[in-house]
């Protein structure tokens, strides 16, 4: 049976909030860093562990957010998106002001690139994880906005 | 090679929108094989001039993201090239021998 409207937007939130705290402290401590290079984030432990913390939390929250938020959301709005492809519920948020679509399909770039580890030269993946983690921040701010408009 | 008229033309348009004059985009990998079946995109991205890391990768971004306003999300692999690199990554070299042109914008 489908949840009601209000209890999978609830239950979609409680998810996305869990992972939003998380990344939010450890973007924290990243930010509190003085910018490492990619050397060192291979070679200590804890800088390992941080980025690798940052890059999870912004998968899953990008996860909630596509597998859950958005179905919540536009349920939540009466939407009769039940149908939709996810290109046409992300061009109706956009156009209801919940997300930016470039920037969304961007993450999903990141996202996709973080399931595997490519052989790239050593400054592009340092590149590549600089860029992943102000993804995560930026998803991070596109979600409270978004989680802003919610009940 | 085994791509779709509409795939093409997605690149084409990507290429232009996203990736600065001069940029030459091929296709590698099982899809310059006829005879093979399904697999991703492999795109070679080399620009025409010396471009920082986190530009390349912005640019990729960028590009990949178009693609997928395009086509929808597809498995797109896109490798980047720079003429700056003194030393050649393997990936690249190995995508060069395979490449068909598609696009210079």
């Amino acid at each position: 049976m489908t949840a009601p409207p209000v209890d999978r937007l609830a239950l979609a939130r409680w998810e996305a909030d869990r992972h939003a705290a998380v990344l939010d402290d450890a973007l924290a401590r990243w930010r509190a860093l003085p910018a490492p290079s990619l050397e060192a984030i291979e070679s200590d432990p804890a800088l390992r562990q941080l980025t690798d913390q940052i890059l999870f939390r912004f998968i899953k929250l990008q996860d909630t957010m596509g597998e859950r938020l958005i179905p919540a959301t536009l349920g939540w709005l009466v939407e009769p998106f039940e149908d939709w492809p996810m290109r046409d519920r992300l061009d109706r948020l956009e156009k209801l002001g919940y997300l930016d679509v470039e920037a969304w399909l961007r993450w999903r770039e990141i996202r996709n690139r973080l399931a595997h580890e490519y052989p790239d030269a050593p400054e592009l993946r340092h590149a590549q994880l600089l860029a992943a983690i102000a993804g995560a921040a930026d998803i991070l701010a596109a979600y409270r906005l978004w989680a802003g408009r919610l009940p | 090679m085994r791509l779709t008229l509409q795939e093409r033309s997605a690149i084409a348009e990507a290429a232009r929108a996203t990736l600065v004059a001069g940029t030459q985009v091929s296709l590698f990998g099982s899809r310059t094989d006829d005879q093979a079946r399904g697999g991703d995109i492999d795109l070679l991205v080399e620009t025409p001039l010396p471009m920082p890391a986190a530009e390349l990768v912005a640019r990729r971004q960028a590009f990949v993201a178009r693609l997928y306003r395009l086509l929808g999300e597809r498995r797109i692999d896109v490798v980047m090239a720079s003429p700056a690199t003194a030393v050649t990554p393997p990936v690249v070299a190995s995508a060069r021998q395979q490449a068909v042109e598609l696009v210079r914008t």
